[in-house]
């Protein structure tokens, strides 16, 4: 919580136990594995255990497109009533393109760039008519993903009760005039980093405004078995795990440059290399090596189980927000190697101690060589990544720091109540 | 270690800054060995030429963004339009502007110019590549060229009378 904000907050007299909240994001649903949505789930489900939740959301299942997929109305997801309204327009690629890049790389106009957020979409507007109509029935309005038209068109809708969780990247977006507004009138903000924080302070000057680093806790690791996973995919000797999406643009272009450079430097030397295994969908090509293994998309259990057998986990994205597959490896006992030219997986990694990072293929190379040849290194940093996500990342922390964050709004309204309420 | 390099580490107390500056001095004492692997890349050479200049829609902010380019060194349907004459210029764009929907009735400049633009930032990608290979292949011949003086160096100290 920010200094400011604690000082001009006294000790709740009398607090709602339970509170009423809404949780706007830009879709939802068990089959959704985007970053943002996903952390937005497991929210839902630890804050609908105390307070009275709803989720508000769209039709839409598809982030490009924004094409509706599931029907609109009241429907129920892990229990939670989920309202979803119709995107009235889906995303028109081309017109988005153009006007994206005018508005990130040129001088515009601010119709300019509300027509590119309305380009950019989810256009819902019901879902800003449903939550202007019901805005006075929720104490809070949690809204995901700072950059999106329904997060951006109801924090305005809600002001004053709308609690902003950004999962900001280092983009042209963030530097937009267009998002100053929101996030100076947030209620709070609920950062996932401190390299977040300190980038949105930055570019829109709102120190002021209360906020807390929480990141987000990951789904309980279940039972792991290595040798399960290298008797499924018959896989022998020491690996490196790179898990997601295999995409130039999540650096794995570079990841796979460096690898092969780092593979040929420690076969000369006479070191084994250990093999690079991909788990997850593949957007580029994959060079054909026998030491690269592409496994495809996995089930959470192998994923689980892959890095229970890994040497370390690679994360070699340029641009991440919290990036909760290291907080997989860490839950795992794992250590990480992550691209350093991205400030918040270095980061985690410096305060974690739980890993290291390269910003070249030598250093790649010699990180790589280092983790293969040491192996009560690797066990050290593990247990230290461990003991990092197990202070700052369980889901009793995270819930903590949300109702520790909530409780204080509450103090804070009814303190401002009360002195109207005796002037009268 | 495979080598006679090794590390200073307190494996009670691990700090990774301190771990790191010894890789990095490590990494920086064998830059130039970093070689790419001719057997794996060549087949994908093709391949590679043809991703830099397919870009989707999306695909060239991220790229943009990736490369560090931000600003307008690119074309842009925008320049169609753009004038810098001072508050003359602002009227010929505006004039400009208000002409495009008759223009665009006999040709429509805009998508064209959007795929140079897309183009223009894969172009952009291969050089960066290419430089970042360049700077690579330089430090490895001039590792190889320093073992070459020291090389002569050697069987210059080694005269004919001395036994072998």
């Amino acid at each position: 919580m920010s200094s400011q904000s604690a000082a001009r907050t006294c000790p709740p007299a009398r607090l709602a136990e339970q509170l009423r909240l809404a949780l706007v994001v830009q879709r939802y649903g068990p089959e959704i594995s985007g970053g943002a949505e996903f952390h937005a789930r497991l929210v839902a489900q630890r804050l609908a255990r105390k307070h009275e939740l709803v989720v508000v959301t769209t039709c839409a299942a598809d982030y490009v497109t924004w094409r509706n997929h599931y029907p609109r109305g009241l429907s129920s997801v892990d229990d939670i009533p989920v309202y979803r309204f119709p995107v009235r327009l889906p995303r028109d690629p081309h017109l988005f393109g153009r006007l994206q890049e005018k508005v990130f790389h040129r001088q515009h106009d601010e119709r300019t760039a509300q027509a590119w957020m309305n380009a950019q979409g989810p256009y819902t507007p019901r879902m800003l008519r449903w939550i202007q109509h019901h805005r006075d029935t929720f104490n809070y309005v949690i809204c995901f993903s700072y950059r999106y038209w329904t997060t951006w068109r109801v924090m305005q809708a809600v002001e004053g009760k709308g609690v902003l969780v950004p999962t900001a990247e280092p983009d042209p977006a963030i530097e937009l005039p267009l998002y100053r507004p929101m996030f100076r009138s947030a209620r709070a903000i609920m950062y996932n980093s401190p390299e977040e924080r300190a980038m949105i302070h930055h570019h829109t000057g709102n120190e002021s405004v209360p906020s807390v680093v929480v990141g987000v806790g990951i789904l309980e690791p279940p039972q792991v078995n290595a040798s399960r996973f290298r008797a499924t995919h018959g896989v022998n000797g020491p690996f490196l795990l790179y898990v997601g999406r295999i995409d130039r643009n999540k650096g794995c272009a570079e990841l796979f440059d460096f690898y092969l450079r780092a593979y040929d430097q420690l076969q000369e030397q006479g070191v084994r290399p250990p093999r690079l295994i991909l788990a997850g969908s593949s957007v580029m090509p994959i060079p054909a090596h026998p030491a690269i293994i592409h496994l495809g998309r996995v089930t959470e259990q192998e994923k689980y189980d892959a890095l229970e057998a890994s040497t370390a986990l690679i994360m070699p994205s340029f641009y991440e927000s919290l990036s909760m597959v290291l907080l997989e490896a860490w839950a795992l006992s794992r250590p990480v190697v992550v691209n350093g030219h991205c400030d918040v997986t270095r980061g985690q990694v410096q305060r974690s101690n739980g890993g290291l990072w390269y910003q070249n293929s030598a250093e790649f190379a010699e990180c790589v060589r280092l983790l293969a040849e040491d192996h009560r290194l690797g066990i050290g940093l593990g247990e230290r990544g461990h003991a990092y996500y197990a202070t700052n990342y369980t889901w009793s922390t995270i819930e903590k720091k949300y109702e520790t964050m909530l409780t204080q709004l509450e103090a804070d309204d009814l303190a401002d109540r009360k002195p109207r309420q005796g002037a009268r | 270690m495979s080598d006679d390099y090794s590390y200073e580490i307190d494996y009670d107390h691990i700090s990774v800054a301190c771990l790191m500056e010894q890789v990095r001095a490590r990494a920086a004492s064998r830059t130039g060995n970093g070689l790419t692997s001719p057997t794996v890349e060549a087949p994908n050479l093709l391949g590679q030429l043809r991703q830099y200049l397919d870009l989707d829609d999306e695909q060239p902010y991220e790229l943009q963004r990736a490369l560090r380019l931000a600003g307008d060194w690119n074309i842009a349907p925008a320049d169609l339009r753009a004038s810098h004459d001072g508050p003359i210029g602002t009227l010929i764009s505006t004039v400009r502007r208000l002409a495009r929907p008759l223009v665009k009735v006999f040709v429509n400049l805009d998508s064209p110019l959007h795929k140079q633009f897309k183009i223009n930032l894969g172009m952009a990608q291969a050089i960066y590549e290419l430089t970042r290979e360049n700077a690579a292949l330089h430090c490895q011949v001039q590792k190889l060229l320093e073992r070459v003086d020291e090389l002569a160096e050697r069987s210059k100290d080694v005269s004919p009378g001395t036994p072998c």
